[in-house]
């Protein structure tokens, strides 16, 4: 059974709440896993969410981090309340 | 004196009936906004269509009362009140429908088109709403959407009671509760939803 491709806004969704999994700082790799996307894909996207400061890069010895920013923490809690409003009209987003 | 207070009942619950469906239509189309998901459109339309349906019934109904006590026939005006919120309703229930069906919600300005009326509106209403609540339940999971079931449940009941009140005066006030009463639980979904978990 072929599945709908997941939408941009999804595919933020799911970054983010990678990020927040992890206690709201990862590294490419586990974002990359566990949002499961293409290296390309995924280095886009992150772009996309720095630039909207929904995530924040951020340096330590060499290695790259990601981390979920307060706007992004607060864009995430509502998605999830619409997430709730669809499922009650028996819905998934 | 005793139909006075149930005519002015009768306003009151519509015009919060539709205060609350606009409420609901606003929310969704927030999810709209921010998700850009069509579920939230069709939800944002159909009930923005039956917000401003009752509302426009019930500001009819005000204007009407107004009429009355300065001894003008009111029937014009009421009867364009009802006709619009028949119009509205009906319309607010195929795009609900098509969002369950996964239908194209085209046959919407045939709906709207609909300028006559028609006791036979409120059987379509009835038909509408009762095969909106089937789909419904269909999709219900356990602990979810019975807040949903229950609403379009008591307004399929209202529209029912709407029907039966030709035989049965009380059954219209029965009606307008059942019907207060199920966008009252679509509010409570929004607020369900809206608690942080």
């Amino acid at each position: 059974m072929s599945r709908k491709p997941r939408s941009a806004i999804k595919i933020y969704v799911d970054i983010l709440k990678v990020v927040r999994g992890a206690d709201g700082r990862a590294r490419p790799t586990k974002i990359l896993y566990g949002a499961n996307l293409s290296y390309e894909r995924m280095q886009r996207y992150l772009a996309e969410l720095v630039k909207k400061e929904l995530l924040r890069e951020e340096q330590e010895e060499g290695v790259t981090y990601y981390v979920l920013t307060e706007k992004g923490y607060r864009f995430l809690m509502e998605y999830e309340r619409f997430e709730r409003f669809a499922r009650a009209f028996g819905f998934s987003l | 004196m005793k139909a006075l207070l149930v005519f002015g009942l009768d306003i009151a619950m519509e015009m919060l009936s539709g205060v609350i469906a606009l409420l609901v239509g606003f929310y969704a189309g927030r999810g709209y906004r921010l998700t850009g998901e069509k579920l939230f459109l069709y939800l944002n339309i159909s009930f923005l269509l039956m917000g401003v349906g009752l509302a426009v019934d019930g500001i009819a109904s005000v204007y009407g009362a107004l009429m009355m006590k300065k001894g003008a026939s009111p029937y014009a005006v009421l009867a364009a009140g009802e006709l619009f919120m028949y119009a509205a309703e009906i319309a607010a229930f195929i795009v609900l429908a098509a969002l369950y069906t996964r239908w194209k919600p085209e046959i919407l300005p045939a709906a709207l088109a609909l300028g006559w009326y028609n006791p036979g509106l409120e059987l379509l209403l009835v038909g509408l709403s009762l095969y909106v609540t089937l789909q419904a339940v269909s999709r219900v999971k356990i602990g979810e959407s019975r807040f949903v079931v229950a609403g379009f449940s008591l307004l399929a009941v209202s529209h029912l009671s709407f029907m039966a009140s030709s035989l049965f005066i009380p059954a219209y006030l029965l009606g307008h509760a059942a019907q207060l009463a199920g966008f009252a639980l679509f509010l409570a979904v929004v607020l369900e939803a809206r608690r942080s978990r």
